[in-house]
């Protein structure tokens, strides 16, 4: 089991309504592949 | 004359990068000075320049508190080996709280709950609460997510939920108003009557605290191909995801939750607050 690797706001602020309801996860602690392509893990302080 | 007064007001909340590039400039020779600044920068959303150019300096010139300040960033981002150096040169200064703080979270992330209660008890001999705070925290979320351990024991052998209570309240306050359906606006008990106050900025709610002006936030719908994994497995896949930029923060891709495999996951308790 991994903790926390995934998030959403139900209640965005008004700047970024589009996310509302949807699901993200950390870049920090998932593979994250975009248009096939691996993406490093960063190193923020969510890490 | 209302925008000149609005303008002053704004400059007041949000000083410009020449007010604090000059305050850096006059003030390098005086540590408490520095320190001083890089807080109030560090509360105004402006973390990076905080320690660049205010805290490390202070740090490098023998301020405590900025090393302590220091060495929990440099923890916190996932550098322990800094962290460690500047808690120790801070115990080299006479002030081992953080040395030993920076013990007790290492061993709590590594789920040694004795180990980090015992060294968290030692920071705070040396008057650093926050170890504490955090070995707290974590085992409370640990448990509650059915991770490892239980609080239960660690609370009644203890005292310390007597001395980190106003802290858990300050939290749970925070929880109760994002209930309140008041989203993550910070609250605060007020002093006198105990009542919950929510925090303004101008009119509008003031969410943890004043958004760096430097710092642009875009959320964009694409149809990039995105695929997240975990250990081989696939959590989710999709060709709509919404890209939200931040400048200083990597890329998120957020993901219609139908396009989420939720066999995988499991809801976690985890809330926070974000500006």
């Amino acid at each position: 089991m991994h903790p926390d690797i995934a998030w959403a706001y139900d209640y965005p602020l008004r700047e970024v309504a589009p996310i509302a309801g949807m699901i993200a996860f950390y870049n920090e602690k998932l593979d994250i592949f975009v248009d096939g392509a691996l993406l490093s893990r960063p190193h923020t302080i969510f890490t | 004359m209302l925008e000149e007064e609005l303008q002053a007001n704004r400059f007041g909340i949000f000083p410009p990068a020449e007010f604090w590039d000059s305050a850096a400039a006059v003030s390098s020779n005086e540590p408490d000075v520095m320190f001083d600044l890089g807080t109030a920068a560090f509360m105004r959303g402006r973390y990076r320049r905080a320690f660049q150019q205010f805290l490390k300096p202070a740090a490098g010139s023998g301020h405590l508190e900025a090393m302590h300040w220091v060495a929990r960033r440099s923890w916190n981002e996932g550098d322990e080996p800094r962290a460690r150096l500047w808690a120790l040169r801070a115990a080299e200064s006479g002030d081992a709280g953080e040395m030993f703080g920076i013990l007790a979270s290492s061993h709590a992330h590594a789920g040694h709950w004795s180990e980090a209660e015992r060294l968290a008890w030692d920071a705070r001999r040396f008057g650093n609460d926050d170890a504490l705070f955090e070995v707290f925290f974590r085992c409370a979320m640990d448990a509650t997510a059915g991770q490892r351990g239980s609080t239960n024991e660690l609370w009644q052998t203890t005292d310390a939920s007597a001395i980190l209570r106003d802290r858990f309240e300050h939290m749970v306050v925070m929880n109760l108003v994002d209930r309140w359906g008041m989203s993550g606006t910070t609250a605060m008990p007020d002093e006198n009557e105990g009542r919950l106050s929510p925090r303004l900025l101008e009119d509008e709610p003031l969410i943890l605290h004043p958004r760096n002006p430097y710092v642009r936030v875009d959320s964009l719908r694409c149809h990039r191909h995105i695929r997240v994994e975990l250990d081989g497995v696939v959590l989710a896949e999709t060709h709509s995801p919404v890209l939200l930029f931040e400048t200083g923060l990597p890329t998120r891709f957020y993901i219609d939750r139908t396009d989420v495999e939720f066999s995988h996951l499991e809801p976690s308790k985890t809330e926070s607050v974000c500006p």
